[in-house]
């Protein structure tokens, strides 16, 4: 039994074996392989060190990739228990490594000198692989210095209530320069066997400190894995919502981080918040921004909420910088994805919508042309009918009623034709603003009637655009009409007139009952009709629609139910050369 | 009433367009001339003289 523990009393039971420094080796291992964190792990060491020796203080002093490490653990109940973390290119601190600052104190000095051999090692204070013991520090500790070319004798002195210690040095991984330090009140406190004990204990103390690190390592990698892969799994989620997504994903993050008992994370994308349980208010925060095609759309943030020793970029990994943005990076892909899926949707839709509408219209222009010439015969003929003047009453008013018949139908094919564009526009210049107003004339009344005000809002100096008038006038009453029809009790309909980038336009807007979503797809769809049988054809909007296409121009609409409708044509402002054609055409 | 010396020749391929216009325009004392087709209305004119044309503009076997 070591000469320490038979002189006092040790807390503590786990080492009472015959090897307690082997134990001891094997417990440090065992501690290493839980992967602990850091600090737990060194005050744990410094823990089973004091059961093992008698010694009352630990200091471990450890490097690692560019920092310095330093523990100091004193025994009492609790122990007390301090840990210092520096990098050599932060703040520096003289009490932290001794080659920093080997001038600063005389024990700082003598650290420096056991780490660097820098002793003549013939003095019977330092064993072989570098130890520094010594039995009663109330004498002066005299040893030669070798310094470059000369030798010192050097004087040290220590005051307070340290009898005894032992300094011993070690390597962990290719990082040499780690000391373990017991200090001791007592006199003589360590025999031989404890210093061979502990040198063996210091050397395991080196593996133990890289197989821990690579404990972590692996672990935090794997960590960041499953972050990762718990991300793949939500974006190949069918049918989840943008919303869906960055709200699964910013719960991903804190798990992945070193101290997830104490991580929160936000997601921020244009201007909206997503946040993971327990967020608010932190620390310390690691942030990469979302940035779609070159835009800054947002941003994803990582908060510790209590303080942590400073690491790689404040308390966080280098692999946790790599992790967030990878995260960011790959939520901008997947935004970018998603939007142009949805782009392509969108006009995969409308170009069926557009196709549809073309097949209708050739269909309809069809039938209408086939129906003309019977209806040229049926109407021409009740025409003729009717002039015969030996007639009875009530067959002439049959063939009234023929001809009635026959004119409505003949409306009705004139529009379908129009609608195809089967009967070409008459183009000519003409003003927006003036085909507004001339063909608001005629619809005064009858909004005034319906209790509707009419707000003009035309803009100054529209170009002349090259158009039919008529068909202008056309598509302005039928959609005026339609806004009418659309408040029945009454309203504003707003017509206004823009000037836009090679374009002008004509919009259209009612405070009235709006469409659902339903009807707006099949708005222009021929002989579609939300109207009673006798109020409308369901061509009006066809018309337009024909017309607007017929003058190389588009046609929007926006509705909500509840919430009235706008209808904007946008024209193109047209060249001379195209009245030319037209003119030529007829 | 329109002067007894005018003749009108109407040219459509549809039999009942054609009736009707020459009916119609009989009745307002004109003397009318029809032809179905473009070869019978270019006979008509070569050998009748003609104040007015009225002629479907598309029709079949005319390029």
């Amino acid at each position: 039994m070591p000469q320490d523990r038979a002189n006092k009393e040790i807390p503590g039971d786990s080492f009472r074996s015959k090897d307690p420094y082997g134990e001891l080796s094997r417990e440090i291992l065992r501690l290493a392989n839980r992967g602990v964190l850091r600090a737990e792990f060194l005050k744990e060491v410094s823990r089973m060190i004091m059961e093992v020796t008698c010694c009352d203080t630990v200091e471990i002093r450890t490097r690692e990739r560019g920092r310095h490490f330093c523990s100091e653990a004193t025994r009492g109940t609790p122990i007390i228990f301090n840990f210092d973390v520096t990098t050599t290119n932060g703040r520096l601190s003289s009490r932290i490594f001794p080659e920093m600052s080997a001038a600063v104190s005389d024990w700082e000095s003598l650290l420096h000198d056991i780490l660097f051999r820098n002793y003549d090692r013939s003095s019977n204070l330092f064993g072989a692989r570098g130890l520094f013991k010594v039995g009663d520090e109330t004498t002066p500790i005299r040893y030669r210095q070798l310094e470059p070319n000369r030798e010192v004798e050097r004087v040290l002195t220590f005051r307070g209530a340290i009898r005894s210690f032992a300094v011993v040095p070690f390597t962990a991984d290719v990082e040499s320069g780690c000391l373990l330090i017991l200090k001791c009140g007592q006199r003589n406190a360590f025999s031989d066997e404890t210093i061979e004990g502990l040198e063996g204990v210091a050397q395991n103390l080196g593996v133990a400190l890289v197989h821990r690190h690579a404990q972590i390592a692996l672990r935090e990698r794997v960590k960041e894995l499953t972050c990762l892969y718990g991300l793949a799994k939500i974006v190949g989620m069918p049918e989840i919502s943008q919303e869906e997504l960055l709200q699964g994903a910013v719960q991903l993050l804190p798990p992945a981080m070193l101290y997830p008992e104490t991580a929160t994370a936000r997601m921020l994308l244009d201007g909206r918040e997503f946040v993971a349980a327990g967020y608010g208010p932190g620390k310390a925060s690691l942030s990469a921004e979302i940035k779609v095609a070159g835009i800054s759309r947002g941003l994803v943030e990582v908060i510790y909420k209590e303080e942590k020793p400073e690491l790689d970029e404040g308390p966080f990994l280098n692999e946790e910088r790599n992790l967030i943005d990878t995260v960011a990076g790959e939520l901008a892909i997947i935004i970018e994805r998603r939007q142009s899926q949805m782009e392509r949707n969108l006009l995969q839709e409308q170009l069926r919508h557009a196709d549809r509408l073309a097949t209708i219209g050739q269909l309809a222009a069809g039938v209408a042309h086939e129906l003309n010439e019977p209806l040229g015969g049926i109407l021409g003929f009740a025409q003729l009918a009717l002039k015969n003047p030996e007639l009875p009453a009530s067959v002439s008013n049959d063939i009234k009623k023929i001809i009635n018949a026959s004119l409505h139908a003949r409306e009705i094919i004139k529009k379908l034709m129009v609608f195809a564009r089967q009967l070409p526009p008459q183009k000519m210049k003409v003003n927006l603003n003036q085909v507004a107003e001339e063909g608001l004339y005629f619809l005064e009344a009858r909004c005034s009637k319906s209790g509707i005000e009419i707000i003009r809002q035309y803009a100054v100096g529209l170009p002349e655009i090259v158009a039919d008038p008529s068909q202008l006038h056309q598509v302005l009453i039928n959609l005026v009409v339609n806004a009418v029809q659309a408040m029945p009790q009454g309203g504003a309909l707003t017509i206004r007139t823009e000037r836009r980038d090679g374009h002008v336009a004509l919009v259209v807007e009612d405070t009235g009952i709006g469409m659902s979503a339903d009807v707006l797809r099949k708005i222009f769809v021929p002989f579609f009709t939300t109207k009673d049988l006798h109020e409308g054809t369901g061509l009006g909007l066809s018309v337009v629609h024909g017309i607007v296409s017929s003058h190389g121009g588009t046609i929007k609409v926006e509705s909500r139910p509840g919430a009235g409708s706008r209808f904007e044509v946008e024209l193109p402002v047209g060249e001379i050369s195209a009245i030319k054609e037209s003119e030529e055409d007829g | 009433m329109a002067d007894d010396s005018s003749t009108i020749l109407v040219v459509d391929d549809a039999p009942d367009t054609l009736e009707v216009m020459q009916r119609n325009l009989t009745s307002q004392g004109y003397a009318v001339l029809s032809a179905p087709g473009v070869p019978e209305a270019i006979q008509i004119l070569d050998n009748s003289p003609v104040d007015l044309v009225i002629t479907d503009l598309k029709m079949p076997k005319v390029s």
